[in-house]
Protein backbone atom coordinates (compact mmCIF):
# COMPACT_ATOMS: atom_id res chain seq x y z
CA UNK A 1 0.00 0.00 0.00
CA UNK A 2 2.46 2.46 0.34
CA UNK A 3 2.87 5.00 -2.15
CA UNK A 4 5.56 4.82 -4.72
CA UNK A 5 7.97 8.01 -4.82
CA UNK A 6 10.14 8.77 -8.22
CA UNK A 7 13.26 8.75 -6.87
CA UNK A 8 14.57 11.46 -8.88
CA UNK A 9 12.00 13.79 -7.15
CA UNK A 10 13.15 12.22 -3.76
CA UNK A 11 16.85 13.14 -4.73
CA UNK A 12 15.68 16.95 -5.86
CA UNK A 13 13.99 17.29 -2.52
CA UNK A 14 17.11 16.00 -0.60
CA UNK A 15 19.02 18.67 -2.39
CA UNK A 16 16.24 21.63 -1.86
CA UNK A 17 16.93 23.05 1.35
CA UNK A 18 21.03 22.88 0.24
CA UNK A 19 20.07 24.51 -3.41
CA UNK A 20 17.95 27.85 -1.52
CA UNK A 21 20.56 28.24 0.80
CA UNK A 22 23.05 28.04 -1.82
CA UNK A 23 21.01 30.87 -3.99
CA UNK A 24 19.92 32.57 -1.25
CA UNK A 25 23.52 33.10 -0.54
CA UNK A 26 24.38 34.89 -4.13
CA UNK A 27 21.22 37.83 -3.16
CA UNK A 28 18.08 38.22 -1.33
CA UNK A 29 15.39 37.12 -3.56
CA UNK A 30 11.41 36.31 -3.42
CA UNK A 31 9.19 32.82 -4.52
CA UNK A 32 9.19 33.95 -8.07
CA UNK A 33 12.49 34.98 -8.67
CA UNK A 34 13.84 32.08 -6.50
CA UNK A 35 12.27 29.63 -9.41
CA UNK A 36 13.57 31.17 -12.14
CA UNK A 37 17.00 31.97 -10.63
CA UNK A 38 17.70 28.49 -9.34
CA UNK A 39 16.20 26.59 -12.59
CA UNK A 40 18.82 29.14 -14.60
CA UNK A 41 21.72 28.86 -11.97
CA UNK A 42 21.53 24.84 -12.13
CA UNK A 43 20.68 24.77 -15.90
CA UNK A 44 16.55 23.29 -15.02
CA UNK A 45 18.42 20.70 -12.68
CA UNK A 46 16.16 22.22 -9.94
CA UNK A 47 13.12 23.24 -10.94
CA UNK A 48 11.04 23.60 -8.38
CA UNK A 49 7.38 24.29 -8.02
CA UNK A 50 5.58 26.59 -5.90
CA UNK A 51 4.44 23.15 -4.07
CA UNK A 52 8.23 22.34 -3.06
CA UNK A 53 9.38 25.84 -2.65
CA UNK A 54 6.92 28.06 0.01
CA UNK A 55 6.58 25.13 2.30
CA UNK A 56 10.55 24.60 2.05
CA UNK A 57 11.09 28.63 2.56
CA UNK A 58 8.57 28.96 5.23
CA UNK A 59 10.60 25.88 7.03
CA UNK A 60 14.35 27.98 6.30
CA UNK A 61 12.34 30.73 7.78
CA UNK A 62 11.02 28.67 10.78
CA UNK A 63 14.50 27.45 11.58
CA UNK A 64 15.74 31.02 11.38
CA UNK A 65 18.08 29.40 8.57
CA UNK A 66 16.21 32.68 6.25
CA UNK A 67 14.32 36.03 7.58
CA UNK A 68 11.51 37.96 5.19
CA UNK A 69 11.09 41.42 4.87
CA UNK A 70 8.69 42.86 2.61
CA UNK A 71 10.11 45.02 -0.44
CA UNK A 72 8.48 47.11 -2.76
CA UNK A 73 7.46 46.07 -6.30
CA UNK A 74 10.18 47.75 -8.61
CA UNK A 75 7.32 47.15 -11.13
CA UNK A 76 4.54 48.59 -8.66
CA UNK A 77 1.86 46.54 -7.90
CA UNK A 78 2.11 43.90 -5.15
CA UNK A 79 4.50 43.85 -2.04
CA UNK A 80 6.88 41.00 -2.56
CA UNK A 81 8.14 39.14 0.67
CA UNK A 82 12.20 38.43 0.10
CA UNK A 83 14.33 36.04 1.62
CA UNK A 84 17.59 36.95 3.32
CA UNK A 85 20.34 34.32 4.26
CA UNK A 86 20.87 34.57 8.26
CA UNK A 87 24.31 33.77 10.00
CA UNK A 88 23.11 30.62 11.24
CA UNK A 89 21.73 30.04 7.19
CA UNK A 90 25.34 30.24 6.77
CA UNK A 91 26.71 27.89 9.05
CA UNK A 92 23.97 25.50 7.82
CA UNK A 93 24.97 25.87 3.82
CA UNK A 94 28.65 25.72 4.69
CA UNK A 95 28.08 22.30 6.71
CA UNK A 96 25.84 21.01 4.04
CA UNK A 97 27.58 22.35 1.32
CA UNK A 98 30.96 20.35 2.83
CA UNK A 99 28.40 17.09 3.05
CA UNK A 100 27.40 17.40 -0.54
CA UNK A 101 30.80 17.62 -1.72
CA UNK A 102 31.91 14.70 0.02
CA UNK A 103 28.86 12.80 -1.03
CA UNK A 104 29.46 13.63 -4.32
CA UNK A 105 33.17 12.71 -4.79
CA UNK A 106 32.23 9.64 -3.45
CA UNK A 107 29.35 8.90 -5.64
CA UNK A 108 31.45 10.08 -9.07
CA UNK A 109 33.87 7.38 -7.79
CA UNK A 110 31.27 4.90 -7.20
CA UNK A 111 29.30 5.55 -10.47
CA UNK A 112 32.04 6.70 -12.82
CA UNK A 113 34.72 4.14 -11.79
CA UNK A 114 38.56 5.31 -12.64
CA UNK A 115 37.58 8.47 -14.70
CA UNK A 116 36.16 9.66 -10.92
CA UNK B 1 -9.62 56.47 -22.81
CA UNK B 2 -10.02 53.04 -24.64
CA UNK B 3 -6.62 52.51 -23.94
CA UNK B 4 -6.77 52.73 -20.43
CA UNK B 5 -9.52 50.51 -20.57
CA UNK B 6 -7.57 47.74 -22.04
CA UNK B 7 -5.13 47.76 -19.74
CA UNK B 8 -7.53 47.72 -16.98
CA UNK B 9 -9.59 44.56 -17.90
CA UNK B 10 -6.24 42.38 -18.06
CA UNK B 11 -5.42 43.80 -14.62
CA UNK B 12 -8.29 43.43 -13.18
CA UNK B 13 -8.97 39.90 -14.97
CA UNK B 14 -5.60 39.03 -13.04
CA UNK B 15 -6.68 40.30 -9.56
CA UNK B 16 -9.69 37.54 -10.37
CA UNK B 17 -7.99 34.71 -11.59
CA UNK B 18 -5.09 34.94 -8.27
CA UNK B 19 -7.83 35.52 -5.64
CA UNK B 20 -9.66 32.82 -6.94
CA UNK B 21 -6.22 30.76 -6.61
CA UNK B 22 -5.36 32.52 -3.32
CA UNK B 23 -9.08 31.59 -1.99
CA UNK B 24 -8.73 27.66 -2.88
CA UNK B 25 -4.69 27.98 -1.20
CA UNK B 26 -7.09 29.37 2.06
CA UNK B 27 -9.26 26.23 1.97
CA UNK B 28 -6.46 24.10 2.31
CA UNK B 29 -4.86 26.32 5.35
CA UNK B 30 -8.04 25.29 7.44
CA UNK B 31 -7.41 25.96 10.96
CA UNK B 32 -4.37 28.08 10.57
CA UNK B 33 -4.24 31.50 11.71
CA UNK B 34 -6.01 34.32 9.98
CA UNK B 35 -2.66 36.13 10.41
CA UNK B 36 -0.57 33.76 9.00
CA UNK B 37 -3.17 32.99 5.94
CA UNK B 38 -3.11 36.48 4.74
CA UNK B 39 0.79 36.59 4.61
CA UNK B 40 1.25 33.37 2.97
CA UNK B 41 -1.65 34.55 0.49
CA UNK B 42 -0.09 37.67 0.36
CA UNK B 43 3.55 36.48 -0.96
CA UNK B 44 2.02 34.03 -3.39
CA UNK B 45 -0.42 36.51 -5.01
CA UNK B 46 2.86 38.62 -5.39
CA UNK B 47 4.32 36.03 -7.13
CA UNK B 48 1.57 35.19 -9.35
CA UNK B 49 1.37 38.43 -10.11
CA UNK B 50 5.13 38.67 -10.92
CA UNK B 51 4.99 35.43 -13.15
CA UNK B 52 2.26 36.94 -15.19
CA UNK B 53 4.02 40.21 -15.96
CA UNK B 54 6.63 38.38 -16.55
CA UNK B 55 4.70 35.51 -19.06
CA UNK B 56 3.26 38.83 -21.18
CA UNK B 57 -0.12 38.66 -19.12
CA UNK B 58 -0.86 34.75 -19.76
CA UNK B 59 -3.31 34.69 -16.85
CA UNK B 60 -4.55 31.09 -17.39
CA UNK B 61 -1.21 29.73 -18.68
CA UNK B 62 0.72 31.15 -15.12
CA UNK B 63 -2.44 29.88 -13.40
CA UNK B 64 -2.79 26.31 -15.01
CA UNK B 65 1.38 25.36 -14.28
CA UNK B 66 0.69 26.88 -10.80
CA UNK B 67 0.54 23.56 -7.67
CA UNK B 68 -2.30 22.67 -6.87
CA UNK B 69 -3.79 25.21 -4.21
CA UNK B 70 -5.28 23.20 -1.74
CA UNK B 71 -2.10 21.42 -2.02
CA UNK B 72 0.01 23.89 -1.43
CA UNK B 73 -2.45 25.14 1.21
CA UNK B 74 -2.46 21.55 3.40
CA UNK B 75 1.40 22.01 2.64
CA UNK B 76 1.56 25.26 4.18
CA UNK B 77 -0.36 23.95 6.76
CA UNK B 78 1.74 21.26 7.52
CA UNK B 79 4.73 23.94 8.46
CA UNK B 80 2.91 26.25 10.25
CA UNK B 81 0.45 24.24 12.21
CA UNK B 82 -3.25 25.19 13.35
CA UNK B 83 -4.58 27.85 15.27
CA UNK B 84 -3.71 27.32 19.35
CA UNK B 85 -7.45 27.78 19.59
CA UNK B 86 -8.59 25.07 17.43
CA UNK B 87 -5.72 22.72 19.29
CA UNK B 88 -7.63 23.72 22.35
CA UNK B 89 -10.99 23.10 21.60
CA UNK B 90 -10.24 18.85 19.95
CA UNK B 91 -8.75 18.82 23.77
CA UNK B 92 -11.26 20.09 25.15
CA UNK B 93 -14.13 17.98 23.55
CA UNK B 94 -12.47 15.06 24.05
CA UNK B 95 -12.71 14.07 27.50
CA UNK B 96 -16.33 14.18 26.30
CA UNK B 97 -16.35 11.34 24.49
CA UNK B 98 -14.25 9.39 26.74
CA UNK B 99 -16.71 10.06 29.90
CA UNK B 100 -19.88 9.38 27.41
CA UNK B 101 -18.27 6.03 25.52
CA UNK B 102 -17.14 4.31 29.41
CA UNK B 103 -19.42 1.21 29.44
CA UNK B 104 -20.60 1.22 33.37
CA UNK B 105 -22.38 4.41 32.44
CA UNK B 106 -25.05 2.13 30.66
CA UNK B 107 -25.76 0.81 34.47
CA UNK B 108 -26.76 4.59 35.86
CA UNK B 109 -28.25 5.37 32.26
CA UNK B 110 -29.85 2.37 30.74
CA UNK B 111 -29.74 2.72 26.42
CA UNK B 112 -26.69 5.04 26.56
CA UNK B 113 -25.34 4.56 23.21
CA UNK B 114 -22.04 4.23 24.48
CA UNK B 115 -20.15 2.07 21.67
CA UNK B 116 -21.36 5.09 19.56
CA UNK B 117 -19.56 7.57 22.24
CA UNK B 118 -16.19 5.36 21.33
CA UNK B 119 -17.05 5.51 18.13
CA UNK B 120 -17.53 9.45 17.57
CA UNK B 121 -14.56 9.68 20.06
CA UNK B 122 -12.03 7.49 17.50
CA UNK B 123 -13.22 9.77 14.22
CA UNK B 124 -12.88 13.12 16.56
CA UNK B 125 -9.18 11.76 16.95
CA UNK B 126 -9.02 11.07 13.46
CA UNK B 127 -10.34 14.96 12.44
CA UNK B 128 -7.67 16.50 15.18
CA UNK B 129 -4.89 14.23 13.84
CA UNK B 130 -5.68 14.57 10.25
CA UNK B 131 -6.41 18.62 10.80
CA UNK B 132 -3.48 19.26 13.15
CA UNK B 133 -1.04 16.62 13.05
CA UNK B 134 0.57 14.02 15.40
CA UNK B 135 1.12 15.43 18.22
CA UNK B 136 -2.61 17.05 18.19
CA UNK B 137 -3.58 13.73 17.48
CA UNK B 138 -1.97 11.96 20.24
CA UNK B 139 -2.99 14.46 23.14
CA UNK B 140 -6.60 14.13 21.50
CA UNK B 141 -6.49 10.40 21.45
CA UNK B 142 -5.30 10.49 25.23
CA UNK B 143 -7.51 13.03 26.47
CA UNK B 144 -10.45 10.69 24.86
CA UNK B 145 -8.16 7.55 26.68
CA UNK B 146 -7.64 8.83 30.12
CA UNK B 147 -11.34 9.35 31.38
CA UNK B 148 -11.64 6.27 30.08
CA UNK B 149 -9.24 4.17 32.58
CA UNK B 150 -9.43 6.55 35.35
CA UNK B 151 -13.35 5.59 35.30
CA UNK B 152 -12.71 1.69 34.98
CA UNK B 153 -10.52 2.08 37.70
CA UNK B 154 -12.59 3.94 40.02
CA UNK B 155 -15.31 1.65 39.51
CA UNK B 156 -13.36 -0.95 39.69
CA UNK B 157 -12.08 -0.47 43.23
CA UNK B 158 -15.57 1.06 44.52
CA UNK B 159 -17.36 -2.07 43.38
CA UNK B 160 -14.86 -4.36 44.96
CA UNK B 161 -14.60 -1.72 48.04
CA UNK B 162 -18.43 -2.14 48.26
CA UNK B 163 -18.31 -5.26 48.04
CA UNK B 164 -15.83 -5.74 50.99
CA UNK B 165 -18.12 -3.28 52.97
CA UNK B 166 -21.20 -4.83 52.41
CA UNK B 167 -21.01 -8.41 51.13
CA UNK B 168 -23.79 -7.42 48.49
CA UNK B 169 -22.48 -8.89 45.16
CA UNK B 170 -25.00 -8.02 42.48
CA UNK B 171 -23.15 -5.32 40.71
CA UNK B 172 -19.19 -6.86 39.89
CA UNK B 173 -16.86 -5.87 36.98
CA UNK B 174 -15.14 -8.39 34.80
CA UNK B 175 -11.66 -8.25 33.84
CA UNK B 176 -12.31 -9.01 30.17
CA UNK B 177 -14.43 -5.52 30.56
CA UNK B 178 -11.91 -3.95 31.97
CA UNK B 179 -9.28 -5.11 29.60
CA UNK B 180 -11.36 -3.99 26.30
CA UNK B 181 -12.13 -0.51 28.09
CA UNK B 182 -7.98 -0.19 29.01
CA UNK B 183 -7.01 -1.42 25.29
CA UNK B 184 -9.13 0.75 23.35
CA UNK B 185 -8.09 3.83 25.82
CA UNK B 186 -4.38 2.78 25.19
CA UNK B 187 -4.75 2.63 21.31
CA UNK B 188 -6.67 6.07 20.60
CA UNK B 189 -3.21 8.39 21.17
CA UNK B 190 -1.08 5.47 19.57
CA UNK B 191 -4.19 5.51 16.58
CA UNK B 192 -4.03 10.08 16.82
CA UNK B 193 0.00 10.08 16.37
CA UNK B 194 0.27 7.36 13.28
CA UNK B 195 -3.01 8.97 11.71
CA UNK B 196 -1.53 12.84 12.09
CA UNK B 197 1.55 12.10 9.82
CA UNK B 198 -0.31 10.39 6.85
CA UNK B 199 -3.27 11.90 6.71
CA UNK B 200 -3.84 15.60 5.54
CA UNK B 201 -7.77 16.75 5.15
Amino acid sequence: MARKKDPTTELRRGALELGLLAFLEREASFGGGIITGLAEATGGGLELTEGALYPALHRLEKNKLLVSEWRENPDGGRKRKYYVLTEAGRARLAELGAAWKELAVGLNALLGGEDA
Amino acid sequence: MMPQQHQQQPNMAMQVAINDYLKRVRRGMFGVSGGRKRDVCAEIGADLEARIAARGGDIPGVISAAADPKTLGRAMRAVHGVAWWIRLFFWMVAPWFGLLSFPMIAAFFPGMPVNTFLFLGTLWVVWAASVSGRITGAITGFLVGAPRIIMVSMSAAGIEFLQSASGYESWSVDGGTIFVVILTSLLLPVLGFMLGKRLRF
